[in-house]
C-alpha cells in the first residue's frame, strides 16, 4: 500500500502546519509591513480608479448639457437634432455608468463576509466589463454624430444639408466596422476568437465576461448546501 | 478622506503588534493562492496593506483572527481571480513547497505529504480553497461560517465533500 493511498485529509494537518511553522522562520517573504511607498501605491491606485469614474461622470454631464442645448437649437434639421439625441444619450449612459462604478467602488469593504465580498466585485467586475464593451463597440457610430455637430458647432457647416451621400457613406463604414467587430467577438471561429481576446487581453471580447459569469455561478454552487 | 492618516500613534502600534502575533495567517493565505515567489511577495504585501486600510474600522469586540481571514481571503480572491494574464502562465502550486524545501530536512515524507496537498489545493475552486485553509489550520465551524459567510451546516457539508474528494485525489488509478 502507498503513502498516498492511505492519505486523509487529517493526516495533512500536520505536515501543513509544519509547512506554517517553516514560512514563519523563512525569509522569503519578508513583509515589509506599512512602509509608507506601499501604502501611497494603494492608495494611489484607488483615487486613480476614483478619479477616472468621477473624470466621467462629469464628462457626461458636460456633454448632456452641451447636446441638450445642440439639439433643441436645430429641430430644422432632422440630421442636426439626431446626432445631438445621439450624443445626448452617450452623455447620459456615461454618466449611469459612472455612477454605478462609483456606488460600487465605495461599498467594497473587504472586513465583510468572504461569499458576500466575492459576489459584490465579481458583479462590478461584470458591470465594468459589460460597460466597457458597449461603450467601446458605440465608438464605431458615435464619431459620425460627433463630426456632424462639430462641423456645425465650429464651422456652422451642415454636412447633411450638402452632402447627404457623405453622411451615407460614414454610416456605411462605422455600420461595417460595428458588424466586423461583432462578428469577431461572438461568431468568428473560436480559434480565431481566442487569439483576438488574447491579443486585446480579453477585455473587448466575450471571454471575461463569461468568467466572471462562472465565478458568479461558482459563488451561488458554494453557498448552496 | 483615509481613516489611516488619523490614526494614532498607539493604533498604529497595537496593529503592528497585532499584525506580528497573526502573521502567520497572511504567509499561508499568500502561499496558497499564489503562485510564485513573486506573486506570493506581491500578494502579501497587499493582503498587509489593506489590513492596515481597514484597521480603522476593525471591532474589537471580534476576534482579530476572523477580522484578518476575512480581508486576507477576500484580498487574495481577488487577486487570484482578477489575474487572467497570469493565469494563462501558471507554474505549479506546490512550487512552494520546493521553495522552502530544508535541505537539513530529514523528514521527506512531509515533504511529498505537502506536495500532495498542493497539487489538491490547486484543483479546487478559490471558496473551496479559503475553506480547506480554514481546515487545515484548526478553526472552529463557526469561525469558518463567520469569515465566509455560510451556515455552520453548510461548512460541515462542504469539509466532508473535500474529504472525500481528497481520498478522490490521491486514490490510485482503478481505485477512485
Amino acid at each position: 500500500m502507498t503513502m498516498e493511498s492511505t492519505m486523509e485529509l487529517d493526516d495533512l494537518k500536520q505536515a501543513w502546519q509544519a509547512l506554517d511553522r517553516r514560512l514563519q522562520q523563512h525569509n522569503a517573504i519578508n513583509l515589509q509591513l506599512l512602509t509608507e511607498s506601499r501604502v501611497q501605491k494603494a492608495k494611489s491606485s484607488l483615487r486613480w480608479l476614483l478619479a477616472w469614474s468621477l473624470v466621467q461622470v462629469a464628462f457626461g454631464l458636460a456633454l448632456t448639457v452641451f447636446s441638450a442645448i445642440f439639439w433643441t437649437g436645430h429641430m430644422d434639421s432632422i440630421a442636426l437634432m439626431l446626432s445631438g439625441i445621439a450624443l445626448h444619450a452617450y452623455g447620459v449612459g456615461l454618466i449611469i455608468i459612472g455612477v454605478m462604478e462609483l456606488l460600487l467602488i465605495l461599498r467594497i469593504d473587504y472586513a465583510a463576509q468572504v461569499v458576500t465580498i466575492q459576489k459584490h466585485m465579481t458583479l462590478l467586475r461584470q458591470w465594468r466589463l459589460r460597460s466597457q464593451r458597449w461603450l467601446g463597440l458605440s465608438q464605431w457610430l458615435l464619431w459620425i454624430p460627433v463630426t456632424l455637430v462639430m462641423l456645425d458647432y465650429w464651422l456652422g457647416l451642415d454636412v447633411w444639408a450638402h452632402s447627404p451621400a457623405t453622411v451615407c457613406w460614414f454610416l456605411a463604414t462605422g455600420t461595417t466596422g460595428l458588424l466586423a467587430t461583432l462578428w469577431l467577438m461572438y461568431w468568428s471561429p473560436s480559434a480565431l476568437r481566442k487569439r483576438v481576446g488574447d491579443y486585446l487581453d480579453d477585455n473587448s471580447t466575450g471571454f471575461v465576461l463569461k468568467r466572471a459569469q462562472r465565478a458568479l455561478d461558482e459563488i451561488a454552487h458554494f453557498e448552496r448546501e | 478622506m483615509d481613516a489611516t492618516a488619523t490614526m494614532t500613534a498607539d493604533m498604529q502600534q497595537a496593529f503592528g503588534e497585532l499584525l506580528q502575533q497573526h502573521r502567520g495567517i497572511v504567509f499561508k493565505v499568500a502561499n496558497t493562492y499564489a503562485r510564485d515567489a513573486e506573486d506570493r511577495a506581491d500578494l502579501a504585501q497587499e493582503i498587509s496593506v489593506q489590513l492596515w486600510r481597514a484597521w480603522p474600522g476593525y471591532d474589537p469586540a471580534r476576534r482579530f483572527s476572523t477580522w484578518m481571514y476575512r480581508i486576507a481571503l477576500n484580498v487574495a480572491i481577488s487577486f487570484l481571480r482578477s489575474d487572467g494574464h497570469r493565469r494563462r502562465h501558471a507554474v505549479p502550486l506546490d512550487e512552494v513547497v520546493h521553495d522552502l524545501a530544508d535541505d537539513s530536512a530529514a523528514d521527506h515524507e512531509a515533504d511529498e505529504q505537502l506536495r500532495v496537498l498542493h497539487r489538491f489545493i490547486a484543483t479546487l475552486e478559490p471558496l473551496n480553497r479559503a475553506l480547506l485553509l480554514l481546515y487545515l489550520d484548526e478553526r472552529s465551524t463557526r469561525e469558518m461560517a463567520e469569515v465566509l459567510g455560510i451556515s455552520e451546516s453548510n461548512v460541515t457539508t462542504k469539509i466532508g465533500r473535500l474529504k472525500q474528494r481528497i481520498r478522490d485525489h490521491v486514490a490510485p488509478p482503478g481505485n477512485a
